[in-house]
């Protein structure tokens, strides 16, 4: 299967009857998130309505991260095993996390000026985040300053795994520092201290950033795809056309 | 209108941005997937008039 999938267009198969269902899934559940977030979900007692915004705020966390893994993860199997789509996918799905981290900033911004009392402060959680957003802009901008792909990629790849070192410190920076972020309240889904009636829109929203990042890669990747074939594709016809001109000025 | 009190701002703020923001990721891939493929069809055509004129 894995090399099976290796294939562009078998991959493009593959995903096409997906995508449609996913593209539907997703929307559905960010409207059904979006009512269980503002009209289901009771205020907290010490955050009140505030906590509405943990919905959007704490997914975007999760899969901004998360994203940033599978970047690592995916050149990590271009190196190993050469597999052709990898680091596609990874370039892919960059501008994808890129968005998120963002949103993740602003959003947390957004909740902190009525908790803390401030837009912004440089506390070890939200500065090791900023410092993955520094580390998101840098492999995009990194990708595509060498004209030759497959070396913008290696880079691209070298930066990806060099920032992973990143992540286990925004996970665990709230428990190794004092800091004003508050600590992970869903450690274990067995056990979260969260109620049901906060834990099911966050989990809603959850799913469906998941399916939508999903969705996005598939998309983005069918992108990179074409943008290659284009590329082969011109090439081609530039060598056969200077090929005619020549035949025709011999002629 | 949905009202949150003190908070209806900061909420309406946070969820129209994460929106907003969605919604540029969604028509930017979405875009450039009809524009490639646009482009990918008609180098196709031109790849087959120079290959019928070889």
């Amino acid at each position: 299967m894995f090399y099976h999938l290796a294939h562009p267009t078998r991959f493009l198969n593959f995903t096409l009857p997906w995508r449609r269902w996913l593209g539907i899934l997703t929307l559905t559940l960010f409207a059904l998130g979006l009512w269980l977030s503002l009209f289901y979900s009771p205020q907290d007692y010490q955050h009140k309505d505030a906590v509405r915004m943990m919905y959007v705020h704490v997914p975007a966390s999760w899969f901004a991260l998360s994203t940033y893994v599978m970047m690592a993860l995916l050149h990590g199997i271009g190196y190993i095993w050469k597999h052709p789509l990898a680091d596609m996918a990874a370039k892919a799905i960059a501008p994808i996390g890129l968005c998120l981290t963002i949103l993740s900033l602003v959003t947390g911004s957004i909740w902190g000026k009525p908790m803390w009392g401030a837009w912004w402060v440089w506390d070890a959680r939200l500065s090791s985040m900023f410092i993955l957003m520094l580390f998101y802009i840098g492999y995009i901008l990194l990708i595509h300053s060498y004209d030759d792909q497959q070396y913008a990629l290696k880079a691209g790849g070298i930066l990806s795994l060099i920032g992973v070192i990143n992540i286990p410190i925004i996970k665990w920076s709230v428990n190794w520092w004092n800091t004003l972020h508050q600590p992970a309240s869903i450690t274990k889904l067995s056990s979260p201290s969260l109620h049901n009636s906060f834990l099911l829109p966050l989990m809603v929203m959850g799913a469906a950033y998941l399916c939508l990042i999903v969705w996005l890669s598939f998309i983005r990747l069918e992108n990179e795809i074409l943008a290659r074939k284009i590329r082969t594709l011109r090439f081609a016809s530039y060598a056969k056309k200077t090929y005619l001109q020549s035949y025709e000025d011999k002629a | 209108m949905l009202d949150f009190g003190v908070y209806t701002n900061y909420i309406t703020a946070a969820y129209g941005l994460s929106l907003l923001g969605i919604g540029f990721l969604i028509c930017m891939s979405l875009g450039q997937n009809y524009k490639l493929k646009r482009q990918y069809d008609q180098l196709c055509l031109q790849d087959l008039d120079i290959n019928d004129a070889l």
